[in-house]
Formats: structure tokens, sequence, C-alpha cells
């Protein structure tokens, strides 16, 4: 009976748009409810205070606000090392490590998972995904048609005329960060070379399109230009809320929060480093009763900076010859490839780096 | 999955099975040189009509092959209890064939370009992945050396909607004057020479497929351009009433394609309230000029290209605000107006 019931099961396998080899079969895919957001990508994560997960879409230019609910709980608090998590990863989207780009990282505040963002294929295919990994290595996928959310558009630039042309013009978020109810958004523009840093106020309400401030550099000539950031992170100096931009020329940068109310930023230099090098992440920690800024680069590696001077230090204006100008800082040569991290706990950071098998999550005690 | 008794689907039903033991009774793996990966493919489990259904967070991808297990050892409450382990190997259709995607052209169409340029556009004939372009995009001198560190490392690809423009940035920290990397290396074009750039074939379109064939161009670079825009000096030739003939506007020196397209309103100047003339947008072969088509016929009176401040050369220059300047406090003014009649 049982031999008549599995040669039954076996010319019955149909999967959902697959053709089972060699006898070709095609089923019917499900149609799965559209109820959570309809991300077209994933791309910059950052969260806020209470575990509210913001991530921008940069095809959609579109943020989202991520309520995570009962997904965001449960799981064993932390997150563990996961070796070659790219295999890993690709495994469980159905595809190879070739064909994932891991998009951001950002940790938990409260329950410390990693939320890393994934897309998934290289094509017209591409697939965002958003993953946590918890404090045993259990990568889970979170189910985003479950999610509730709130969202807000990036207005894009006026095309000219009402007549229909089509606007080639599109922004991509190169960073976000969360700080006293505000949204922080960075981005860079397929066209103009212009930076507008955008600020929304959260909750996202449909009237606010936010605002936004043009960002401008000077140099020691006194020149000024405008000029994207691409990464940033909200630091406090004397109890006045800054931020430390990173622009894509490479100077290290610092302006005042309140600054961001107005029409034009111009950044005050505080480091310089050379060229051909494009800071990924920062993030800020305490050790030994020191402050510092870590940020990982795609090719000067882990730069340890102490922030101690960060309020004090005089704008660049001498013309600095050496390779890096400004603050001093120290190459941390144990953290190699680093591509993606953010801050655990006290003593740890966690990231992603590109070994020679692939990317790795670990923890890494703070240099 | 069809083909199992109702009692059997039933018993699994009733079970609400965790997401392992779900895992250990049927299992989707990607196939790996024809054997199961170790990590399952995630997805959900359900049974509905007389089918055990497995649904995979993403979509299948095209092409790919996986291997389907399912192991009666794992079913709940003595379900399936006799039957033997199941084995099948099962792919996605293809994606659909696709005509391969080539290079239509880059921008700035040259013969020259400053040694300030900041940005160019590598225009294509269909969609392309997303693969990051900078690993395609190769600039090399007159002796066909690399040029190191001329453009900006980026992870997020500057595309327009559709992926068929991509947008290639030149370092900025090399292109401005006074800064760390351009006091160290200088900039990547030096006036009077040439260089040439490669787009390799290997850059895969939507579909993975690679482009038709390499592409390759060589300029000429001329001095550097550090002056604002002035629409002074471009030449406006007026078309005549009751014709569609296209209006021209002419520049001195070549100005950004992208913005060119977009940044350029024709209006109508009327005592009783302005008017945006509807028409299509043309940019000359080499970015000297701009032409515009009228939906209908002109009619006499008197109009105004209106241009948005946010218009730019090659190397981000605009209207009354060079890309370095000394003094930015007009971060964004009225649009430029420059008049003139059609009779």
């Amino acid at each position: 009976m049982y031999s008549r019931t599995m040669k039954s099961i076996a010319g019955a396998v149909a999967i959902a748009g697959l053709a089972v080899l060699p006898a070709g079969r095609t089923g019917v895919t499900a149609a799965v409810p559209d109820e959570g957001p309809a991300l077209q990508s994933v791309g910059p994560m950052t969260f806020g205070p209470d575990g509210l997960l913001f991530a921008a879409d940069t095809t959609a230019a579109t943020i989202y606000a991520l309520d995570l609910g009962a997904q965001g709980t449960g799981g064993t608090p932390g997150a563990a090392d996961v070796p070659d998590i790219d295999r890993k990863i690709a495994s469980m989207l159905g595809s190879e490590a070739s064909a994932i780009r891991v998009t951001d990282l950002a940790i938990h505040p409260k329950t410390k998972h990693a939320y890393i963002g994934v897309m998934r294929g290289t094509g017209a295919d591409a697939r965002p995904v958003l993953l946590r990994v918890d404090g045993d290595g259990r990568i889970e996928p979170i189910a985003i048609e479950k999610v509730k959310y709130t969202k807000v558009s990036l207005p894009n630039a006026p095309a000219a005329g009402a007549d229909g042309r089509r606007n080639p013009r599109a922004d991509s978020v190169t960073d976000m960060a969360f700080a006293d109810g505000t949204l922080i958004v960075a981005g860079l523009s397929n066209e103009e070379f212009a930076s507008k840093l955008r600020t929304f106020a959260y909750p996202f309400t449909a009237a606010d399109p936010g605002t936004s401030v043009e960002i401008f550099h000077g140099n020691h000539g006194q020149l000024e230009t405008r000029a994207p950031v691409y990464t940033f992170i909200p630091y406090t100096i004397d109890r006045t809320p800054h931020v430390i931009a990173s622009y894509t020329c490479t100077p290290l940068v610092k302006f005042p929060m309140n600054s961001l109310k107005g029409t034009k930023v111009v950044g005050t230099t505080i480091a310089e480093f050379g060229a051909g090098n494009r800071p990924l992440d920062m993030i800020l920690y305490k050790k030994d009763g020191k402050e510092f800024l870590l940020m990982s680069n795609n090719n000067r590696g882990v730069m340890k900076i102490p922030t101690a001077d960060f309020g004090t230090a005089p704008a660049i204006t001498a013309k600095v010859t050496a390779p890096t100008g400004g603050i001093a800082y120290e190459t941390i040569a144990s953290m190699k490839g680093v591509e993606q991290m953010d801050l655990l706990d006290a003593q740890r950071s966690i990231v992603l780096a590109r070994t020679a098998s692939g990317l790795s999550l670990s923890a890494v005690a703070l240099p | 999955m069809r083909g199992l008794s109702r009692g059997d689907l039933r018993a699994i039903d009733r079970a609400a099975l965790s997401r392992d033991r779900w895992t250990a009774l049927l299992r989707v793996a990607v196939a790996a040189d024809g054997r199961p990966a170790d990590i399952p493919v995630a997805g959900s489990y359900a049974v509905d009509s007389g089918t055990l259904r497995f649904t995979p967070i993403v979509p299948f991808e095209p092409g790919r092959s996986y291997v389907v297990v399912l192991d009666p050892a794992a079913a709940p409450g003595g379900a399936l209890a006799g039957a033997q382990r199941l084995t099948h190997t099962v792919a996605a259709p293809p994606a659909p064939r696709s005509d391969p995607v080539r290079v239509t052209g880059v921008y700035p169409a040259g013969p020259q370009v400053p040694a300030n340029l900041l940005r160019m556009y590598v225009e294509f004939s269909g969609p392309m992945g997303t693969r990051p372009g900078q690993d395609y995009v190769r600039l090399v001198d007159g002796e066909g050396r690399d040029i190191p560190d001329a453009l900006l490392p980026l992870d997020t690809g500057l595309w327009n909607g559709d992926r068929t423009r991509f947008t290639i940035l030149f370092d900025p920290g090399r292109v401005k004057r006074g800064i760390l990397p351009n006091r160290t290396m200088g900039r990547p074009l030096r006036p009077g020479g040439t260089f040439s750039i490669l787009v390799a074939r290997d850059w895969p379109d939507a579909h993975g497929q690679p482009l038709t064939a390499a592409f390759e161009k060589t300029y000429r670079v001329g001095a550097a351009r550090e002056q604002a825009l002035s629409t002074r000096v471009w030449r406006v030739s007026a078309p005549a009433a009751d014709t569609r003939e296209p209006l021209h506007v002419a520049f001195p020196f070549p100005l950004d394609r992208g913005l060119l397209q977009r940044a350029l309103t024709v209006i109508r100047i009327d005592p009783g309230g302005d008017g945006t003339v509807a028409g299509s947008v043309a940019v000359d072969p080499g970015e000297t000029a701009w032409r515009f088509v009228p939906s209908t016929a002109w009619r006499a009176g008197d109009y105004a290209v209106s241009v948005l401040p946010a218009l730019e050369d090659p190397s981000g220059n605009r209207i009354g605000q060079a890309f370095e300047t000394r003094n930015t406090d007009d971060v964004e003014g009225p649009p430029a107006r420059v008049l003139f009649s059609i009779r």
C-alpha cells in the first residue's frame, strides 16, 4: 500500500513555477497577500532607540519606519559569530554567494540582535531581504509582509516643464542616523554634484516633506564647493549635538545639528584622508575613560580616531603634506576587510568582514 | 507536493510543526554540483486542498536547480508510516531570453574634456544588472597605463530609473583644489594629454548576460573649466511663428547631458500669467546645443527659456556659481531666464 502511495507521490512533486527534471511540470504560484511594505530594495538602515528600524528603499526613494513587532523579540540576545555568512544566507535565499550583496548591518538597541539587509540577485530579479542573527548565531528571515510601517518619500528634484518629460535623475541614500527624534538622511544624486542632508521629524507625517540643507566643504584656501556627505554619525560636543560626517572628497568634518535647520552648512574639516578612500561606517565608543571614533574604509582598513579634540581642534587651515592631515589616528591592523560594522556593547563591535572564503560576521573587541 | 493521502496531510497539518520539524519533513535546498546545499531554502509550509506546499521567502531563481527531499521518518503522529524517502531535483524555468545589451554612448561626447572633469555617463541599449559599475570601467592614459584612483569608489550604483544610464563620478578629492588628495596626487587628467575610458564586455546586464562588445573612447584633455556658467553667452535661434520649427539654444562649451534633459523649460510670457510650452527636448551631439520642438505651432509673442539652478557643466560649474567659489551665499537662486521673441 505504501509503495503505491510513494509511487503516486513520486510523480507529483510540483513546486510553484518549477519544473521537475527531467519530466517538466509546472504548478501555480500562490500569491502572497501584500500587507507589509512593498520594498523594492533595501539599503542603509538604522535603529531608533526603541527598536524601530528605519530602512531606506533606495530604488523607490522611500524611507520606511518598520515596527518589527513580535519578530523583533525572542531568540537568544546578542549576535554570535557566523563564519561564511554570505554562503549561508545565499543557501537560505535559494541562490549562491556571488549573487548576495549585504547592504547594511544594524544592531537592535535592546535585543542586540544583528539585522542584515541583503539584496539577492544582481539583475531584473533582484529581491530585498531582511535577516536577523541572534546570540546563538541563528539566521532568521524577517517576514516583511507582516511588519507594520510608516514611510516617507524623498522628494525628487523637479524636472523642468510639466510636459511629461522623462526624469532620469535619481537619489541614492548613502547613510541614515536617528538622533533627538529626527531621522537624518544623506544621499547622492546621479546628476548634479550636490548634497542635501535631509531631516525628517519622527513620527512621519504625510504633510512633512522633510527639510533639506545644502552641504558645502570649505577647503584651506577658503574655496567652497558643494560636497555630498557619504557617511556620518551624530555626536555631542560640549553638550551641543553635532554631526561628524565624511564627504565623498574624504575630509572628516563636523557641524552642529541646529545648523541643519538653515539652507546651507559649511562643515569644519577636522581630519583629511588621501585619495581613493571611502569611509564605510563609523561607530563611537569609550575605552579606559577616553572616547574614540572607529571608522572602516574601503581601502585604508579601520581607523581609530580619538574624539577628545573634536571640539577644540581648529579647522585644518595649514597645508598638510603628510599622507593625512589634522587629527591623528591609528590604523587597526587586526581588523581587515571590514565592510559593515556597528556597536554591539561597551566592549565589542559587530563586523562583517571579507576573508578569502567569503563574508563572516563576528564580534570583535573594541581596540 | 501532491499525492499524499488526506489522512496523512491532516495529521501533518494538526501537528502544527515548528520550522525545524517542517524542514526535516520537506527540505528544499539549492543543488550545488548536483548535491543539496547544507542549509535549506527558507520559506513557509502549508497544507491546503490536498497539497503540501512550500513557498520560499523570495522566488526561486530562474534556471537554478533545487533538491527536494521528503523524509517520512520526520512526519508527525505516524503519518507516512512505512513510506520511503523521496528525493527529486527540480529546476525553475530559465529567464526569458533577451537581446544582449550594448553601450550606446559615453558622455561627454567629446572629443575634448576639461582637466577638472567631474562626471561622465555610460548609456546602454537595455537595462543593466546591479553589480558595482566601477568594477567594469577603467581609465587609461595616452600610453595605455591605468590612471590610479581617478574615480570615486562607490558602493551605491548611480543609475537612472530603468538602469540604462550609469553615472561615473571622478574622485572630487582629486579634482578640487587645495585638499589633501589633490595636493598629494594632482588631478587625474592632465591638460594637453589624452585618456581613454574602457568599458569591459563582461559587465552583466539585467539578465546576467555580458555586453555585445567592449567599448572604448579616447578624449583629448583641455584646460580646466573653473568659471561660473553665464546665460549671457548662450545664443538663442528663435523659429518663425506658425511653424513647429525647433527652438535652438547654443552654448559656447558643452554642458551636462543628463541635466540638459530636464533643466530647461520654455515659458510663454503673458501678462495674464506665464505658461509652460509643451514639447519635446533633444540635446545636440557634443552637448553644445539644446533643441525644443513644440507640440503645437509657435504663436507670435514673447518667450523665455527658464533654467533650473541645478544645471551644471561636466565639471560641476553652475550659472553664477563656479564649482569652487569663494562665496556661496546664494545657495539656490531663482531659475535664470533667457528671453526671446517669436514673430
